[in-house]
């Protein structure tokens, strides 16, 4: 078998200390083989955005994390130093994030900034990084890269900084891009695009790929496997062309349910959720859904779920639904 | 159900809610209190002349030691309280009102009429303030009440500014618009709605100018503006400026008499400053307010029972 | 009607760029219009133009028979007591420093015919919080202690206080997370069966628009390149662009490959094309097709569509068979 791209087992991130301690993330494993896209789909508050930074090690200050285990293809990143890290995964680890704008530096040419990774990590000279930046341009499909290359990021669209953010992330080419909700500001259409150009990046150069997003419908095209999150926890885990018929958590089911389609009927009722998620700094008993679950029983709401294995993948459910 | 749709009142725990605020509070209180009570107790040691009795150097019956004309200095600085407070005061007073005014007037008639303001504006506030006070009491006649306008007045630029770039900022938001809509009269909007949602950083540059007031106005009476010294003396002719001209002027014979008007003024402008940065916190509710789930931004006691239940019982 | 919009022509003040280039729209009493686009279509311009935010260059607004877009005191006065709006941002659209009760009394005091003793705009308070199911403890809260979902509630009730006829719904739901979303929408339809509502909602998410539209009016660069009821509009669009935009929206069961994807940006209202505005993107347009220079040359009119009902109208030289989904 080969090895995994990334494997964090029993991830666990919190906030603050002792009484005020909160775990925003709690128990959760993954591992991403080469080639895979693998969607974390999840509200606000279910931790997908944090688990996405704890796998790229950008958790933002004040932020704990402990694992199990965490590897980076093969190199065990819990027992490296800080400066270690570094080294591992420049070049190999590309991120993009939702707001692009504060990601890339206002004060430098997009050019420069695209340059920074190939001659930090791999000397190149000037020339060479601009070139590689041009051609790398061209491959998110950005008109004109010889001259946006010399460009400020404040004369990109939206679309384009996006793709120029995943254009920086292919100077070397990546094992791993995390694109934590990379399509949320932008037109439909330019969505498309963007999620055009993460999967032929990941069609032509294997590059595996963790998206999140809220959008589930967009999960459920992009990707191959989608881990449900619900309150800090991954809930589901199911194969993304199953996800509309045959997940069986009775949130994800809810979530679906909550968004509006259009091949379904116009007058279809939405599905909503009463209540709201829980407060991470208590620690409930049971299952974290079950106040808001139509279909909790004494037992969901005093012992915690573990995962069962269902056809579509597994799920920590003690009433998993049936086909859609 | 409750009848009260207001505030809570716990502007009075932010208000003494830190260090800063609580020393700026007791030294306001301070001030105020020898500006009241310093004339009565003290005038006639700071006017009595002793000619026997100049320039003394500090001991137990005259801690600042005398001047020059056998005054104790120590009583001088306490007394010119009330008079360096007043002006300082005033000339704020001025230059707030002048300063608020033509922003707020600004930003509600907009378009190229506020874009002309902001010019002018900018223009007056880059005259340094010292020389346009000059030449305004140049053009008034001596006396402090000149020194008061004219420091108002080359101030009043900066309280403009803020205000036109504070208000600017709220004006286009939403719920400006939500209330326009709604139909509610300009001067609610321009009330409630502007001014209400940045009257906290104008109370802060309040009393901060305060003590760059202070200093101004004791700079300009300290080069011997605002005509004192001649006739019959009494408070209302002694402040900190004058009280620090005598001292600089006596320096070598008595250097330890600059230390009373000099931390005077720097007392001053930090127990203001303090007291401002306080008010302003506590007129901003996301730093006062205990709501009914526990969660407060200033305090992390969340009571974890409470906000869980509120929270869960509550359709989104 | 309680909505007619005739010729409406909008440039942004201190700037000659035109962003509402001319569309007529008509909203029926009760019924809910969709106005849809990508980002410099002037959708929400369309919106701020009708409740007064922005004065019209050209054309006219009537709500409910009476013309407001002039801008005049009565007119303004007209509207103010018919229509309301609720915003995109909750967190912009409540103001910072009023408690839920405050801002609600505030907006139902507005009103000259409702009595103003405190006995009764507490019992308004209520009731609109009532409506959108805000329980009373809410009343003392300031916005920042809210969630998004709740906020915009508290923004709906704002604008149901002076009992308006016609809500335009700006984006209401986008800042939302679904399932918040889905318990909105259906706030929304609810409202509007109660209260007789008409609705204009503004929002660049086609299937949130299907979902609370019987119209829908699709709009880029300015104007409207398709217009009918919403089944016609999704279910047989005959405009490329009405076309572009669903293959765009992610959709279950379907993935990546098997769609046209739409290349380039959407245009610049200051650089506004020749002819049709979309043809630059077109794909069955003059950049695909050589022979297609009449879409260059002149402008598509709206023009009624034979197959389906009255009111679906489509501007565009060679609109697609509306019965044939595959462009």
């Amino acid at each position: 078998m080969t090895e995994p791209v990334l494997e964090l087992s029993n991830l666990e991130v919190s906030f603050g200390r002792g009484l005020r301690a909160a775990s925003v993330v709690r128990g959760v494993s993954l591992r991403i083989e080469p080639g895979e896209i693998v969607g974390i789909v999840g509200e606000s508050g279910s931790g997908k955005t944090l688990t996405a930074m704890a796998a790229a090690d950008l958790l933002p200050v004040g932020a704990e994390m402990t694992a199990d285990r965490w590897t980076f293809e093969g190199h065990d990143l819990a027992a490296s130093a800080r400066s270690e890290r570094g080294p591992i995964l420049g070049g190999r680890l590309a991120v993009v994030f939702q707001d692009p704008m504060s990601s890339l530096n206002p004060a430098r040419t997009v050019g420069a900034q695209m340059g920074d990774v190939v001659r930090v990590h791999h000397g190149q000279s000037k020339r060479a990084a601009r070139t590689t930046a041009i051609d790398r341009l061209r491959q998110v499909r950005v008109t004109a890269p010889e001259r946006r290359v010399d460009e400020y990021p404040h004369e990109f669209s939206g679309g384009m900084r996006q793709r120029a953010m995943i254009a920086m992330g292919l100077m070397t080419p990546p094992a791993l891009l995390i694109a934590d909700e990379p399509t949320t500001a932008l037109d439909v259409t330019v969505q498309a695009d963007v999620m055009a150009v993460i999967a032929e990046l990941n069609r032509e150069h294997g590059t595996a790929v963790i998206l999140v997003s809220h959008n589930i419908a967009l999960i459920a095209e992009v990707a191959t496997r989608v881990l449900v999150m619900y309150a800090g926890r991954i809930v589901e885990e199911v194969a993304a062309d199953s996800l509309a018929t045959r997940s069986r958590h009775q949130y994800t089911r809810a979530l679906i349910g909550s968004v509006p389609r259009l091949d379904a009927p116009r007058d279809q009722p939405l599905v909503t959720i009463g209540g709201a998620p829980p407060d991470p700094t208590t620690r409930a008993e049971g299952c974290s859904f079950a106040p808001r679950c139509a279909a909790a029983t004494s037992e969901c709401r005093s012992v915690r779920p573990e995962f069962v294995e269902s056809d579509a993948g597994r799920v920590a459910c003690f009433h998993p639904a049936a086909d859609a | 159900m409750s009848a009260t749709f207001g505030r809570r009142k716990q502007w009075l725990a932010t208000l003494l809610g830190t260090p800063t605020g609580i020393a700026g509070v007791v030294l306001m209180a301070v001030l105020v209190l020898l500006a009241i009570i310093g004339p009565p107790i003290w005038g006639d040691a700071a006017v009595k002349s002793d000619f026997l009795r100049t320039l003394l150097p500090p001991s137990t019956s005259h801690p600042l030691g005398t001047n020059g004309s056998g005054q104790d200095n120590l009583a001088r600085v306490l007394v010119g309280t009330r008079l360096s407070l007043l002006m300082a005061a005033g000339s704020v007073a001025i230059a707030a009102t002048i300063g608020l005014v033509s922003g707020a007037l600004l930003v509600t008639v907009g378009g190229r009429v506020q874009r002309i303001g902001a010019t002018i504006i900018d223009t007056w506030l880059g005259f340094p303030s010292i020389l346009l006070s000059v030449l305004i009491i140049a053009v008034l006649e001596k006396g402090r009440g000149a020194i008061v306008i004219a420091i108002g007045f080359s101030i009043a630029p900066f309280f403009a500014r803020i205000t036109l770039t504070s208000a600017a900022s709220v004006v286009g938001l939403d719920y400006v618009a939500a209330g326009r809509l709604l139909g509610l009269s300009r001067w609610r909007i321009a009330h409630r709605y502007v001014l209400g949602n940045i009257i906290d950083s104008l109370v802060v540059a309040i009393f901060s100018m305060f003590g760059q007031c202070l200093i101004a106005i004791s700079a300009l009476t300290y080069l011997g503006f605002g005509g004192a010294r001649d006739g019959i003396e009494s408070w209302t002719s002694i402040d900190w400026g004058s009280v620090l001209n005598d001292s600089v002027r006596n320096f070598r014979d008595q250097p330890a008499s600059v230390l009373g008007p000099a931390i005077a003024i720097a007392i001053a402008g930090v127990a203001f400053g303090w007291f401002g940065d306080a008010l302003g916190r506590s007129l901003n509710p996301r730093l006062t307010v205990r709501s009914a789930s526990g969660r407060s931004l200033r305090s992390s006691r969340a009571s974890a029972s409470g906000g869980a239940t509120a929270n869960a019982s509550v359709n989104s | 009607m309680m909505l007619s919009i005739r010729e409406l022509s909008v440039s942004y003040p201190g700037s000659d760029v035109v962003v509402v280039d001319g569309i007529s729209l008509d909203v029926p009493s009760g019924g809910t219009l969709g106005l849809v686009g990508e980002s410099g279509s002037g959708k929400s311009t369309v919106a701020r133009a009708v409740v007064g935010m922005v004065r019209p260059r050209s054309g006219t607004i009537e709500v409910d028979g009476v013309e407001v877009g002039a801008g005049s005191s009565a007119a303004m006065k007209h509207l103010r007591s018919t229509t309301q709006m609720v915003f995109q941002d909750p967190a912009a659209s409540l103001h910072p420093r009023m408690t839920v009760g405050a801002a609600l009394v505030e907006a139902a005091s507005v009103r000259a015919d409702v009595a103003h003793g405190q006995g009764d705009l507490a019992m308004e308070v209520h009731r609109l919080m009532d409506l959108v199911g805000l329980p009373e403890t809410f009343v003392d809260r300031y916005a920042f202690e809210l969630s998004g979902g709740q906020r915009q509630r508290v923004a709906i009730a704002r604008a149901l206080a002076p009992r308006p006829r016609l809500l335009i719904l700006d984006e209401v739901t986008a800042a939302l997370d679904v399932s918040i979303q889905a318990t909105i929408l259906n706030l929304l339809k609810e409202l509007q069966a109660e209260l007789h509502l008409t609705y204009l909602a503004i929002s660049h998410d086609l299937a949130v628009m299907r979902y609370l539209c019987d119209s829908i009016a699709v709009m880029e660069l300015g104007s409207i390149k398709e217009i009918g009821a919403a089944d016609e509009v999704f279910g047989s669009p005959g405009h490329p662009y009405t076309v572009a935009l669903l293959d765009a929206v992610p959709q279950f069961g379907r993935t990546r490959d098997d769609r046209t994807v739409l290349t380039g940006e959407p245009a610049d209202p200051a650089d506004r094309p020749s002819g049709c505005s979309f043809r630059a993107r077109c794909p069955v347009g003059p950049v695909f097709d050589a022979s297609r220079d009449r879409c260059v040359t002149t402008t598509p009119e709206l023009a009624v569509v034979d197959h389906s009902g009255p009111d679906h109208a489509v501007a565009c030289h060679f609109r697609l068979n509306t019965n044939d989904r595959d462009v």
